[in-house]
């Protein structure tokens, strides 16, 4: 086990999983000391019926809420929160619920900043400060969910705003609103999921906190991937739920490592979406890291991957490459429902020099010069990578 | 991975951990907006020399608002009363508690008196009672068990009324965990060897019990997974501050991991003979462990065996069938229990008629064997264990860690058996 | 933006629910004070608990609730569902309907309900342990053994059981239950 001379660890969020859980909100916001919360979410949660599980879970409560503002839309703007805020005030709100992915949390976050501060405008905030005491925060993770809802960031047009206390500080994962989604709708953001939380324990600074966080989520995700593609059983979609929440925590608490910055910056050359170029990248970025540092990829990631009886059955010195190779199994294994190539996704070679550039500069020191390029390369046409650093 | 029906983790505590993790205390502190911090702790931790550290991290940016060593080994509301006047007098505005869980305890209770601007701890008993953030807590562990700086419950003596209270509440866990390998550094071999052991318990206890989840699940492997290596270490060479640095992080883990899942029979045993023979808690843990183990078998028997990978390594486990791994893993804890005592010169037992005080009188009589049987029917701590038991069935239990045999598991009464594995009784 | 837009949505109610439990409360409330005269555990289980005992069995916010207790002659009795005027000793709140629907339709047994976390008891520890126990013995009386075993963690085998329990026991339980 690898434990560093310093690190920090810290996860502000509450899971609240499973069965009938949607049920306990009413009462854990009152043990917060609050009673009316604003609904934060997007037309799509409204047409599944999502907001309306929520108002009858609130069922007895005795309790109201304030207002279900369903204005949030793929790409969250400060015009939204702005209009989120105002109605959060006009109605004497006291806590925030977001049903819904990433865009419907990040709102709800800044929003969080907005009426916590009684200010309307975003932009001041350049740095967040510490000890912000915000509003009480639950975020219901739907089927859109990606694991940046349990972050420290929420992105309002193209800025980033970061903090500790930006984490919600319940996650209420309920089977009821976890709607049954396409296949590659399934898997994209489970993947993505994934790709991070293997980012987060293969960092030359991964610690036993985070390790073990990564390991939860990188096990429930493998777990139930395959059964929640096909045919979807509560336990396998709840399970995939789950390991995606958790990721959210693991890749907050993990320096930026450099698939997740290649798959940011190919997304923004090629209009992929971020998920499906985390995707992709995955078993290339650990291949590349297995073959060219020495200690990041650990025997250890074998465990969560395939999980104890084929971590412990496997001689300690090949389970880097086996957990490598399980990874590539797993991402393979999805290619009948989306692309697990560059080259199927018809990137011309140009983006992926540009691609390299961009990223290679903050890299460059940890996994040597030309990094980039070879494992989007070795991605472009799903070989391995070959040899060493150059 | 299990993915239960339910269920519920929290582990609010932002941790430090380092070499010199204490040396960002004003960091810490400015995070809060805190100047005035009051420091907590005992005479044992201040006579050791641990407050050293910490006001030398403070520096001369900060002034602590005064020392309060005066906590006593059970926590009570009369201290708690006097702390929280000094800390007002002194207008603090944090606390740092340095050291073991009854320091903290205390220091839990002051933040509620002090937060809530009250003088009576009664007012806050129970679950629900506080709604609002306290001031904020900096817990700095001087051992490596109890976990206590990662969980939510106080419990505060009243010896006027003769009642323990309990305090749980999401807003006593403490803001900041500081694990620096300095604080342990000079625990005594025995007392390190039955701390760790208590860890070892809330680990796999929180891996065995009811409420288990995937968080509580992979942080308790991981606790054990660190002990089994650092355990020996940390006893025979109590200057390897990379294996004090990995006991403080396992007891860390081990803490959120049953503050979430709770723990069973081994602490609802270990608890009543604290109770009726003031044995150290860790050293109840260390003997009761394997019998706890032993006699939810037939429930959790397949997580028992799951166990024997964190405690005897990869190819132990491979190497062992299904159906043996349970009782191998109970039999590796016993061996644990057997080397720390050879490494502890005989002060770590193996058994219950084993522990003795400083002048070597036996501190567990046998005739108090049923007292503790009945007594530890009433802790709560039963409610999360897998198998129910009654008053016959703890005193067998007790009387087998008392001579130290392994239980006859053919008298267990059993219910529905859910172990995925068999196990021959 | 037009705030009317979004209107402020008041929670409603699950009376159906309520009644179903209300009347579950009922059963398990006579049934607790029917076997305090007939089971010889749970005669001493409420002998150990301190005279003034009163347990308050409740749903938040709003109920159902039941009381049990001993009165002035030390006698454990039923006693309805309003706590005022009571000196409550014990006092177990299940946090909302549908965690007391999971509990009494025995989707989740007390020690399990407990582990998910859905109960807020405040009272000495004890005295919580010990009612738990009790239940744990009415339940084997009131329900059919499929049911209770799902309810408790190890269903006392027939040949363990008192004759007591196992005839008259039940037949009494049930008769004091019933009538008034
Ligand atoms: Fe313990």
């Amino acid at each position: 086990m690898q434990i560093p001379d310093y690190f920090k660890f810290f996860n502000k969020t509450r899971i609240v999983s499973g069965k009938k859980s949607l049920e306990n909100i009413p009462y854990e916001l009152q043990s917060m000391d609050a009673v009316k919360p604003l609904v934060i979410t997007d037309k799509r949660s409204v047409d599944e019926g999502l907001v309306k599980i929520l108002i009858d879970a609130y069922g007895d409560s005795g309790l109201v809420i304030g207002a279900v503002f369903d204005g949030v839309t793929a790409y969250t703007s400060a015009k939204t929160v702005l209009d989120a805020a105002r109605l959060f005030r006009a109605r004497g709100c006291d806590s925030i619920i977001s049903i819904g992915g990433e865009s419907c949390a990040f709102a709800a976050k800044a929003l969080n900043l907005l009426v916590s501060h009684k200010t309307e405008d975003l932009l001041q905030f350049d740095s967040l400060p510490d000890n912000m005491h915000l509003c009480p925060f639950i975020v219901i993770p739907t089927s859109d969910s990606s694991g940046r809802e349990t972050s420290t960031r929420s992105v309002i047009d193209g800025r980033i705003y970061e903090s500790d206390e930006l984490m919600p500080d319940i996650a209420v994962i309920d089977p009821r609103m976890l709607k049954k989604r396409g296949k590659a709708e399934t898997i994209l953001p489970a993947l993505r999921a994934m790709a991070e939380a293997v980012e987060a324990c293969t960092e030359d600074a991964a610690n036993p906190m985070n390790d073990s966080f990564a390991f939860a989520s990188i096990q429930l995700i493998c777990e139930n991937l395959a059964a929640a593609v096909n045919g979807g059983s509560v336990k396998s979609v709840l399970g995939l739920a789950n390991g995606i929440a958790i990721s959210g925590i693991v890749w907050s608490n993990a320096p930026e490592g450099i698939g997740s910055a290649l798959a940011e910056e190919l997304a923004v050359r090629t209009g992929n979406s971020r998920e499906l170029c985390a995707a992709v990248l995955l078993p290339h970025t650990l291949d590349y890291k297995l073959k060219n540092t020495k200690k990041s990829v650990r025997g250890e990631l074998l465990l969560p991957v395939a999980g104890i009886d084929r971590y412990c059955a496997a001689a300690e010195t090949e389970r880097g490459l086996l957990g490598v190779e399980a990874v590539f199994e797993i991402v393979k294994g999805m290619n009948k429902y989306i692309p697990v190539t560059l080259k199927e996704l018809n990137i011309p070679r140009y983006i992926l020099e540009s691609t390299a550039e961009a990223v290679e500069d903050s890299f460059a020191k940890q996994y040597g010069k030309g990094g980039a390029l070879m494992i989007l390369e070795s991605a472009y046409n799903g070989e391995r990578v070959s040899g060493g650093k150059k | 991975m299990q993915i239960p029906g339910y269920y519920e983790f929290c582990n609010k505590v932002k941790t430090v951990s380092g070499h010199n993790a204490l040396d960002k205390l004003p960091e810490m502190l400015a995070s809060v907006n805190s100047v005035k911090p009051m420091i907590i702790t005992d005479r044992g931790v201040n006579g050791a020399g641990l407050i050293e550290p910490v006001k030398k991290a403070l520096g001369a940016k900060v002034k602590a608002g005064g020392i309060y060593d005066d906590v006593p080994a059970d926590s009570d509301v009369k201290t708690v009363k006097d702390i929280a006047a000094k800390y007002r007098a002194a207008k603090c505005d944090s606390i740092i508690a340095v050291g073991g869980g009854s320091v903290l305890d205390t220091a839990k209770g002051v933040n509620i008196l002090v937060s809530e601007n009250s003088d009576n701890l009664m007012n806050f008993v129970g679950f629900g009672a506080l709604k609002r953030r306290l001031k904020p807590l900096i817990a700095v562990p001087t051992t490596s068990g109890t976990g206590s700086e990662m969980t939510l419950v106080a419990v505060i003596a009243d010896h006027e009324r003769d009642v323990k209270m309990l305090f749980p509440s999401l807003f006593l866990l403490p803001d900041f965990a500081v694990l620096d390998s300095r604080m342990t550094k000079t625990l005594p071999a025995a007392l390190t060897a039955f701390t760790a052991m208590d860890a070892m318990t809330h680990a796999c206890e929180a891996y065995t019990c009811l409420s288990k989840n995937p968080l509580s699940d992979s942080t308790a492997v991981m606790a054990i997974k660190l002990i089994s290596e650092n355990i020996m270490q940390g006893v025979k060479k109590p200057g390897d501050m990379q294996a004090r640095l990995a006991l403080a992080n396992a007891s860390a883990l081990a803490g959120m991991s049953f503050s979430n899942s709770m723990v069973g029979m081994i602490h609802a045993i270990g608890h009543s003979i604290g109770a009726i023979c003031h044995v150290p808690h860790g050293v109840c843990m260390s003997v009761l462990l394997p019998y706890g183990l032993e006699y939810n078998l037939h429930k959790t028997g397949h997580l028992t065996g799951e166990l024997l990978f964190p405690l005897k390594g990869a190819e132990a486990y491979n190497s062992a069938k299904a159906e043996e791994r349970p009782l191998l893993t109970i039999k590796a804890i016993r061996e644990m229990n057997s080397d720390l005592r050879k490494a502890t010169g005989g002060k770590h037992p193996t058994c219950l008629k084993e522990i003795v005080d400083r002048d070597g009188n036996m501190m567990v009589p046998r005739e108090v064997l049923s007292d503790i049987a009945l007594l530890s029917l009433n802790d709560g701590a039963m409610v999360y264990n897998p198998e129910d038991l009654d008053y016959k069935d703890a005193l067998m239990v007790l009387e087998k860690a008392w001579e130290g045999e392994p239980l006859d598991r053919k008298k267990i009464k059993k219910g529905k058996k859910t172990s995925l594995v068999k196990v021959k009784d | 933006m037009n705030i009317n837009k979004y209107p402020e949505i008041k929670s409603g109610g699950k009376l159906i629910k309520k009644i179903y439990v209300a009347v579950m409360l009922w059963i398990v409330g006579r049934a607790i004070q029917a076997a305090s005269r007939v089971d010889r555990e749970v005669k001493e289980e409420f002998g150990r608990l301190s005279d003034d005992f009163m347990m308050h069995l409740h749903v938040l916010p709003s109920g159902p609730g039941m009381i049990v207790g001993k009165d002035k002659n030390g006698k454990v009795k039923y006693m309805g569902w309003n706590p005022k005027g009571k000196k409550i000793t014990l006092d177990m709140k299940v946090k909302n309907i549908e965690g007391a629907m999971l509990m009494f339709t025995f989707q989740e047994s007390t020690c399990v309900a407990s582990a998910n976390n859905r109960l807020a008891v405040s009272g000495n520890v004890p005295d919580t342990m010990a009612f738990i126990r009790i239940l744990n013995i009415v339940e084997t009386y009131l329900l059919p053994k499929i049911i209770t075993s799902f309810a408790v963690k190890r269903y006392p085998k027939w040949s363990q059981m008192s004759p007591m329990r196992k005839y008259a026991g039940r037949v009494l339980v049930y008769v004091r239950t019933f009538t008034f």
